[in-house]
This record gives structure tokens, sequence and C-alpha cells, in this order.
């Protein structure tokens, strides 16, 4: 699959969406990283890694679930696609087969 | 919830700049995401946070696309249709523009270039780091209860003394000037700007040492540093460490640093350093120690927090502490002040300045002269746009008719001036780049304009807004007011009140152009009064060469073989040894001296001037009473002669008694055998001081010769031939001694040329704008004029009329510059001993002229229209 790579933040935004189906837009999705990953997110950066992934085809969205919170604005929710599955367990898979490669961590 | 609000602004950004297709779910995201930073980590950050997420989330395909922008903003079309009718009106009216963009060009080019000016002499020793603690120590001496002289560079131990005892100061240095010709191999310098300064010089200051350590430069006695451009000058590209060059053909120095030349806007001037030690070893420990030897400056860094006031009014009991005792005993005192080191060039005026300072009060005074300036250019147009009133007039009404808002027509007649103004700031930009090395020549300042700098661009903001409101506010407040249904019906007249103000507004502009005159005419009058005063010495046709510093035991001898040999040439009528000559306070200022029948402590100072037997000869001194010094009498060393001023100072009630009389000087006796004339050994802004003359026949300083005019590079040539031979080792300066002692005057021709070039542009400017309204007016009355010259009017008679009004305008501004400008020009004349009286045609030929030049630019106009035939002016409808 050429033109997939996927970034190390690319990925964790994308394993994001997945984990968070249904609700998954942009403040949900760099809390659960903060709290996972335990490290600061800025919300433009995911916003834009979002548009990146769309435009690759690895998710899909819509608009809808305006809150007050939110002075009234929609949310653009985030779904997963199959491209993007495919991609996520991929890497997954490539990951297992390295890891398997280091004799001393096999225990 | 109510207070955690993100920045306002910055959400208003957001939405100004985003698209529609995206502002829901950025906006939505990042107010959640604020509301879980406020949580967090506290209001404050997150409202930093929230600035820039809004800037990070600037993205080309997030910004609004040129049709949303157009589809959404009524107001851009607006603006649109304000550039467009601005522009349309203003080509209409072409010699209004040009009127309006020539004066205000003009205008703004005087402002910038003034105040960058001003911002150049507001800024000598910013660059200092640690500059708000560093204090120079001034000095003021007191005799008898009397100031008699006011230091920069005072006594040598103050600065020292002041660190041994007073937790408060943190370092010091010591500087006194070295006489130094100054050579390496073959070259032999002058250096005019050579000191000595003790060790701690590049600690306290923060002059940048390019080679070398800061501390250890000038730590030995014999060690120097030198600046670039001087070890430029001996050594080319030559590495000057370790070179060891000769001071005054006696003494070798090494050369331990060379330091960045000195910035133009230091208060200092240095090219060589030498170690304070050097001058210890040479003249003794008292160069240390000493209360009462001045001529050294010194610095001194106060703690940070010091308040230098509360310092300085510890001063007067730790020096009564130390030398309260010897003082009173001889009724002298000696005061310490600080002068913040940011202060000295505008503030400080005082004996052995480093250079000629400048002036606080000139520099303000300039800075109100080109406001001043700039308001006639904006008067100018705010004149113009009423006087046009009734032209836009018509528009307006239909403007109003056609649901025009009174704001929408007000932003109308602002968008005009804006780019009127605009057109001004860009056009005068250039003319400062243009004009700005003749103003470096006129100011004796090297300014240079870099655009892009920030002070230049919150300048540039400034004036366009200033320009536009300023100018901009009243016509647009009075056009934009007018009643349609009058205007429509035709009913409209100019107002009264208008009227009023443009009148006003004249007056003020010729008032202001009539003082600039005014004060250009006092200037150069008070300096040709100084010129023209007979000094009571002859410096014309005189010839100065400075004396040799290099000389050896033969020096007398040589000196009597140079001064001989030179007088047999018949282009040189006389020369004499001196150690000062007119133009400058003598250098030797001499303490303590007093009649041999006085107390101890009645000494007074005096200036004294030492010379040979020709001295008084040679400058045509008049001699009042006794002798001259006498070459077959030869005890005439241990005589005195004394100006009037001297023998007054010493109490005597006539010169005749002074004769015959002793004076106590420095240890030894002195007898008084002659007086003369008080003359002005100084500029005329001094009045005459005490000065006492000693017999110094070998004296080095200065040899002055009368030369004749004819065959004048021939003498000079023969004069240093004869130097070189006698003098070998020493370089061949000389100045002529009628322009040394005009160049105490100046800051006064500058003051002058300033003021000359400042009242032109002011009445160009205010000459433009009548030119402008005369022929506004006088286009509106052609109906009026034509009928007249059908009954009869001659062209004397239509001239009188279009004329009276503006003549009115510039009596009145006459009759109101004349108090003004007579408070002005008198301040300025106190600060000289010998000035000129403000008499009744100083303000009359100005005011005259004025009036002449103002009548001309309206008879321009008037005349055209008195000339014009009647028939084609009536013909028309």
């Amino acid at each position: 699959m050429k033109g997939t790579y996927l970034g190390e933040f690319e990925e964790l935004v994308l394993l994001a969406v997945a984990a968070l189906s249904g609700d998954a837009y942009g403040v949900t999705i760099g809390t659960l990283i903060e709290e996972q990953a335990n490290r600061s997110v800025t919300i433009s950066t995911v916003h834009n890694v979002l548009y990146r992934l769309e435009k690759k085809g690895f998710v899909k969205s819509e608009l809808g679930g305006a809150t007050a919170e939110r002075g009234g604005r929609n949310k653009r929710l985030f779904t997963i696609t199959a491209a993007g599955q495919a991609v996520l367990s991929e890497s997954k898979e490539i990951r297992n087969k390295m890891w398997g490669n280091i004799a001393s961590f096999n225990s | 919830m109510k207070q955690s609000k993100p920045p306002v602004w910055a959400d208003r950004f957001l939405e100004w700049f985003c698209s529609q297709d995206y502002i829901d779910e950025v906006q939505g995201d990042l107010y959640e995401w604020f509301s879980l930073r406020v949580k967090k980590q506290g209001l404050r950050k997150a409202r930093l946070l929230y600035i820039l997420d809004v800037v990070r989330f600037i993205r080309s395909y997030r910004l609004k696309s040129p049709e949303e922008l157009n589809q959404n903003s009524n107001n851009t079309a607006m603006i649109r249709n304000y550039l467009i009718t601005s522009w349309r009106s203003l080509s209409k009216n072409k010699s209004f523009a040009t009127i309006n963009i020539a004066g205000l060009t003009v205008g703004m080019a005087a402002y910038l270039l003034i105040s960058m000016y001003v911002r150049h002499e507001n800024g000598y020793d910013q660059f200092l780091e640690n500059k708000e603690n560093i204090y120079r120590m001034g000095q003021n001496r007191y005799n008898q209860g009397v100031l008699s002289t006011q230091w920069a560079a005072g006594c040598s131990v103050v600065g020292s003394a002041l660190k041994d005892n007073f937790p408060e100061v943190l370092e010091y240095v010591r500087m006194t000037p070295s006489n130094a010709v100054v050579s390496y191999q073959d070259e032999v310098f002058r250096e005019e700007n050579a000191y000595y300064a003790s060790e701690t010089f590049f600690d306290v200051f923060s002059f940048k040492l390019i080679e070398g350590i800061d501390s250890t430069v000038l730590k030995d006695p014999y060690t120097m540093v030198i600046s670039a451009s001087t070890a430029k000058k001996y050594f080319g590209n030559e590495n000057p460490i370790g070179k060891t060059i000769r001071h005054n053909g006696a003494r070798d120095f090494d050369i331990t640093g060379v330091f960045a030349d000195l910035p133009k806007n230091s208060h200092m001037n240095a090219d060589m350093l030498f170690s304070f030690e050097t001058y210890v070893d040479i003249v003794g420990e008292e160069a240390r120690t000493q209360w009462n030897w001045d001529g050294f400056y010194n610095y001194i860094v106060l703690r940070e927090g010091t308040d230098p006031k509360d310092f300085e009014a510890k001063i007067p009991a730790f020096v009564q502490a130390q030398i309260g005792e010897e003082l009173e005993q001889t009724n002298h005192l000696v005061e310490f002040f600080l002068q913040p080191v940011t202060d000295i060039h505008l503030t400080s005026d005082y004996m052995m300045e480093f250079k000629p300072n400048g002036s606080k009060q000139s520099t303000n005074f300039l800075f109100i002269i080109s406001i001043f300036i700039i308001l006639i250019a904006w008067i100018n147009y705010i004149n113009l746009a009423t006087a046009k009133s009734l032209d836009r007039s018509k528009e307006v009404g239909i403007r109003k008719v056609m649901g025009s808002l009174r704001g929408q027509l007000m932003t109308q007649f602002l968008v005009e001036s804006f780019l009127l103004n605009m057109a001004s700031l860009i056009l005068a930009v250039l003319l400062v780049y243009i004009s700005l090395p003749y103003f470096n020549v006129l100011s004796g300042r090297t300014l240079s304009f870099e655009f892009l700098q920030l002070n230049n661009l919150s300048q540039f903001g400034l004036l366009l807004f200033l320009g536009t409101v300023l100018s901009g506010l009243y016509p647009a407040f009075i056009l934009s007011g007018f009643k349609p249904v009058s205007i429509l019906k035709g009913k409209f007249k100019s107002s009264a009140k208008g009227n009023y103000l443009r009148k006003g507004l004249v007056i003020f502009q010729f008032f202001t152009s009539l003082v600039l005159m005014v004060g250009t005419a006092t200037v150069f009058y008070q300096l040709d009064y100084m010129n023209n005063q007979d000094l009571g010495v002859n410096i014309d046709q005189t010839l100065v060469v400075r004396g040799p510093n290099v000389t050896d035991s033969l020096y007398n001898d040589r000196l009597n073989y140079f001064k001989q040999s030179l007088i047999s040439n018949s282009d040189i009528s006389s020369i004499t040894a001196s150690t000062s000559v007119p133009g400058r306070q003598p250098t030797w200022n001499a303490g303590g001296i007093r009649l041999l029948s006085e107390a101890e402590g009645d000494g007074k100072q005096y200036r004294v001037i030492g010379g040979d037997h020709d001295y008084f000869n040679a400058y045509e001194l008049d001699l009042l009473t006794g002798r001259q010094f006498d070459k077959n009498r030869v005890n005439d060393n241990e005589t005195v002669l004394m100006n009037e001023s001297a023998t007054e100072l010493m109490g005597f009630d006539n010169i005749e008694s002074a004769l015959s009389q002793e004076i106590f000087f420095w240890g030894d006796t002195f007898q008084i055998v002659g007086v003369v004339k008080d003359y002005h050994n100084e500029s005329l802004k001094k009045s005459f001081e005490p000065l006492i003359f000693r017999l110094i026949p070998n004296a080095s300083n200065f040899y002055s010769m009368k030369v004749s005019t004819s065959n004048m590079s021939r003498t000079i040539a023969s004069i240093e031939e004869e130097w070189k031979l006698q003098f070998p080792g020493n370089p061949f300066d000389f100045f002529f001694l009628d322009d040394y002692f005009q160049e105490q005057y100046k800051a006064e021709v500058q003051f002058g040329k300033v003021f000359v070039l400042f009242a032109a542009l002011a009445t160009f400017i205010a000459c433009l704008g009548l030119f402008g309204l005369a022929s506004y007016i006088t286009s509106q009355r052609t109906k009026e004029i034509g009928v007249r010259k059908v009954l009869g009017a001659t062209l004397m008679n239509v001239l009188t009329l279009l004329t009276k009004d503006f003549a009115l305008l510039i009596v009145v501004a006459v009759i109101l510059a004349v108090p003004i400008s007579w408070m002005i020009m008198s301040g300025w004349l106190d600060g000289f001993a010998y000035k000129i009286n403000m008499e009744w045609w100083l303000f009359a030929l100005p005011g005259l002229v004025l009036l002449i030049i103002a009548l001309m630019t309206v008879s321009f106009q008037t005349i055209k229209s008195g000339l014009a035939n009647p028939v084609d002016s009536l013909r028309h409808e």
C-alpha cells in the first residue's frame, strides 16, 4: 500500500478515533491522547491531523451534536473507515514481527 | 462560567479569518478545550493557550475565500466605494490635492527629520550596560562663597574615596587627559583624544574590548589600549598587541588591548587610553590622593536601587570630615554632584567636557517648531476642505436623500483625508531619504534613517492617524452635518462660524511663521554683532602652530632659533610663544592667588596666560598703565600683568593702585607691573574673566604668528621647513586664529541655519494654503467682479477688494507675534553676556516681508481675475 505511511502522532489519533467509536471529535480525541500517552496536545494539531487522515481516506466525518458548552457550535464527528482499520492492523502486524526478532525481550 | 471566557478579540479574529465551512467545529472544540484548560491550568494560562491555538488554526484551507469575504461584508463594498469617490474628488480638484500634498509632505518630512534628531540627542550613552547606575562626579568650587568653577573633571581622589567609604559605591574609574604626540617607527601623530584611565575603565563602561582582557589591560604602568581605527592608523593590518609606541618622545607604552571605536552617541571620546598607574609613576602618589587638584574625570557605579539623591546628600558631610578644616582655613568650598551618565550630553556644560555637548533647550525648541510646522500643513487641509464645502454640499445632499447615514458620510471624508495623508507620508519618507545628508551637515550629527525601525514605523503610524483625524475630523463633521433640504433648495451658504474658524487658523499659521522669522533675524543679528565687535585683541591674519610635545634639553635655544629665523621672513611680522591663545578658556586655572598683604584664606581663582616678551605686542593688547615684560630686565620672571577684571577681583579701586603691589601665587611672590584693558579672550557669550599674565619665555603650547595675506602657502611651507629642522619628531599642526575663534559660535551658527530652514518651510506651507484659499475665494466671486467691472471698477478697486481681507489677517498675526517672539528671543539672548537690543525693525522687517510674500501669493490669483474680461465671467451661467 503506497502513500499510506502513518506518522507516530497520526497513528495515535487514528487509534483514538477507533477507540472512541461514535463520539470521536477534536476534544475527546485530544483528551484521550493526553490521558493515555501522558503528553500535552494542542487542539489545532489534532484538527490538522484529522484532516490529513480524512484526505488519505482513513476516517470519514459528519457534523452534529451541538452543545451549549460549545457556544451552540456543531461537532465534526469522525469514524474510522475500512482502509483506516486496515492500515492500523498492518502497522500492528509489522510491529509484532519486529518484536519477535528481539530475543531478550521475549521471555 | 461567566468569568472564564476566552479573550474576545482572539475569538473575533478567529471568526474574521475562518471560513463558514470550518467555524463550527473549530470554535466549538476551542471552547470545550478552553474550559478543560481552565480547570487544569488556570484562567491565565488557558487564555494564553487559547490565543496560541487560534493562531495555529490559521491554515490556508480554513481561510475565507474571496467570494465569502465579499458576500458577507457590506463594509468592504462601502470601503471600495469610499476609495473610488475619494479618488474621483481628489482628481477633480487637482490643485487642491497638490497644495495639500505638497504642504503635508514638507511638513511631515520636517517633523520626521527633527524627531530623528531629537531621538538621537536623547539616545546618548543609552547603549551602556548598567547605564542607570553610572554617574559622573561633577564638582563646584567656591571661593569666598562665590562659585568660581564648575568642573566636569574634578579632583582626583573623590571616586576612590567614595568607593572606600560607602558600600553603595561598587566601582569607580578615574581619567585625565594626556596631551600626547605619539610615534611608532616613522609615523607621528598628535592624539587629541588620549587619556590616562584607571584599570576599571572596561568594568564600568561596557565598551567592547576586541583584544585583551577587561580587568588586566590597564593594570600595569606603561601599558595602553587603543581603538580599532587608531590601530589601523598606526599598524595597518598588523596585530597591534605587544607593539610598543612612544609617547611625547620620552616614554614607551606596550599595547595590551584594542577596543571597538566608541559609538558616536557617547558623551566620551577616546582613541587611546594609557594606564593611570603610568600617570602616578610620572607625577607621584598625589595623583591619587589630592582633593585640591582638578582635571580628573571620576565615574562611579552605584549599587542597584540606590537613590542618587540620598547618596548625594551624604557627600558634603563626608567631604567635611576629610578636608573640612583645610577648606575653612582658606575660605574655600567644594561641592560634588552626581551626573547620570545618560544625561551628560544634553544637560552638562562644564569645564573640560569631552566634547561640546548638546542642549536640552534647543532640542526641545526644535521639536516644538517641527510640531508647529506640521500643524500648519494640517490647517491647510482643514481650511481648504471647509472652504470647498459649498462645492461638496450638493453631493452630500444627494447622498443623504439616497439614505446615506451621517457616520458613513464622515467615513467618506475621513477616507479622503487618509488618502492625502498617506500619499504625503510616502513622499515625505522619500524626501527624508534625499535630504538626510544635507540635514546631517546642518545639524553636525550623523543620523541614519532606517525605514523599518520600530521607532520610525510607530512615528509613521502616529502621523497617519493624527493627520487623518486632526485634519479630517472637522471637515467631515461640518460637511456631513448639512441639511439636505436647504442644500437642494439652493439656500445653502457657507456658515459664518466656518469663516471665523478659517480666519483664526490662517492667523495662527502666519503667527507661527512670523515668530520663526523674527527668531531667524534675531539669531543672525546677534551673530553679526558678535563677529563685528571689537575684541580688543587682534586675531586677524594669525597663524597658530601647536607647540612641540617632544622636546629635549636644548628646547630654549631651539625655540629662540625658530623665532629668529621666522621673524627674518618678510611675510611674518611677529611671533610669540604662549600657554594659551584667544578663542578658548585658558587651561591654566589657578586658585589661592592673593595680595601679599592679605590673609591666606583670601586667595581667589584666576585664569593664567603665560607668554613670552612679545605676547602683548603680537596680540595688540591695550596697555592701560605700567609696562610690559622687558627683555632687558633679568628679574621680570617675577612680575605679572593683569587685566582690569583681575584688578577688580583683587580689590583695587583703580588700576593705578595695583601697580607695584606684590601678589602671592603658588608659593612665589610676583610684582604687578602693568594692567591691560579688558579684552574678549573668549566668545561674547561670556563676560570678561580675571586674567593674570606671567612671563614664560619658553612657553611651548602655542606659537602665534602674524602673517601677510600674500604667498600664504609659501609662508606656511617655510614655517614647516623650519619646524622640521628645530622640532623633529613633532607633527606640524597649525590653524588660523579667526577660524578657531569662530568655532565658539558653531552651535549658534547651526541654530541660526536650522531656524532659517524651518522659518522658510513654515512660511512656504502657510503661503501654499493661502494661495489655495485665495484662488478658491476669488473664483467664487468671479461673477461679482464681472459686474463690478461692467459698472466701472478699475483693476486697483478689484485688487483692494479681494486683498483687504487677507491683509487684515496678516496684520493681526503680526500684532500677536510681536510680544510672543520678543519673549522667546529675549530669553535666548539672555545666554549672551554681550547682546543686541531687540530693536523695532527686528519685528517690522520680518512682518513686512511676510506681508509682501502673502500679498504676492494672493494677488497672483486676484490680478488674474481682475484682468479677466467681464464678458467671459458673466456669459456663463
